[in-house]
């Protein structure tokens, strides 16, 4: 099943790049909008206009994400707002949930 | 007409931009941007403006650039200004703190040009679910005299505004 698993991250999967604490990783993940029927996708704030849409990650077991990991997908930088790895003894692999990064200020 | 009250937010942001203390309007129609450091969000919070005398008439100038005496009229406003923090959710309390001592270090020496502050408050730093940002809900409640002058046919122009703090 791992075998399986990465073989379809190899074939179907999309390119990101994880950047941690000053490393930079890039392999295959799918990443996918969770689609919601009540919210909004951006709605403003006090500081502005804020993406509250939320993307599923799905990525290879031996790559670790936590709460400070920044995941780069097709050109947009993304924060992991929660992050687990799931699946131990059959298809391990790290599951979470991003959020559009703002704009970094300069 | 203007009334005097269309910059205020603005004229405050800039001033506290002025002292050091990061500063910005609240509600801008454009995607936020993410700080990376404590910043002050300046909203109205509540507008009081009555009568400050009858028919609200304070009196005659000399328009020493017109040459003529005009005739002044005004209201007394008082405007509850929300000042609140916003931090990055990952900084620590410190950070919110440091932001507020620096931010009343800058009101307890007064307020802009136009705005006499009368006091100032603060909550507790707490995580702000909505934004993603530690938030301390800070608001100053100013008092400000908006006035209006009548050109020389009786019409009133533009208020505005004028403080009640004395140098």
């Amino acid at each position: 099943m791992e075998r399986e698993w990465e073989r379809l991250l190899l074939r179907f999967g999309q390119p990101v790049t994880l950047r941690q604490r000053g490393d930079s990783r890039s392999l295959r993940a799918f990443v996918q909008p969770v689609l919601e029927r009540g919210g909004r996708q951006e709605v403003p704030t006090p500081l502005g206009l804020r993406r509250q849409d939320r993307f599923l990650y799905l990525g290879p077991a031996g790559h670790p994400l936590d709460l400070d990991t920044l995941v780069e997908w097709q050109g947009q930088e993304y924060q992991v707002q929660s992050a687990h790895r799931v699946g131990e003894g059959i298809c391990p692999h790290w599951r979470a949930v991003l959020c559009p990064r703002d704009e970094v200020r300069a | 007409m203007n009334t005097g009250l269309e910059q205020i937010r603005q004229t405050m942001a800039d001033y506290l931009c002025q002292q050091g203390v990061p500063a910005v309007t609240a509600w801008p129609a454009a995607p936020r941007q993410e700080w990376t450091e404590p910043v002050v969000v300046v909203s109205v919070r509540g507008c009081r403006a009555g009568s400050a005398s009858f028919q609200d008439y304070l009196g005659e100038r000399y328009d020493e650039r017109s040459g003529r005496w005009e005739e002044r009229y005004g209201k007394r406003a008082q405007l509850t200004l929300g000042l609140d923090i916003y931090a990055p959710e990952r900084e620590d309390g410190e950070a919110v703190q440091s932001a507020f001592d620096a931010l009343a270090g800058v009101l307890v020496l007064g307020g802009p040009e136009g705005l006499d502050l009368q006091e100032f408050s603060c909550g507790q730093t707490a995580w702000d679910g909505e934004s993603r940002r530690l938030k301390r809900p800070v608001e100053a409640v100013c008092t400000a005299w908006l006035c209006a002058v009548t050109d020389a046919g009786g019409v009133f122009v533009d208020f505005e505004l004028r403080g009640v703090r004395k140098e």
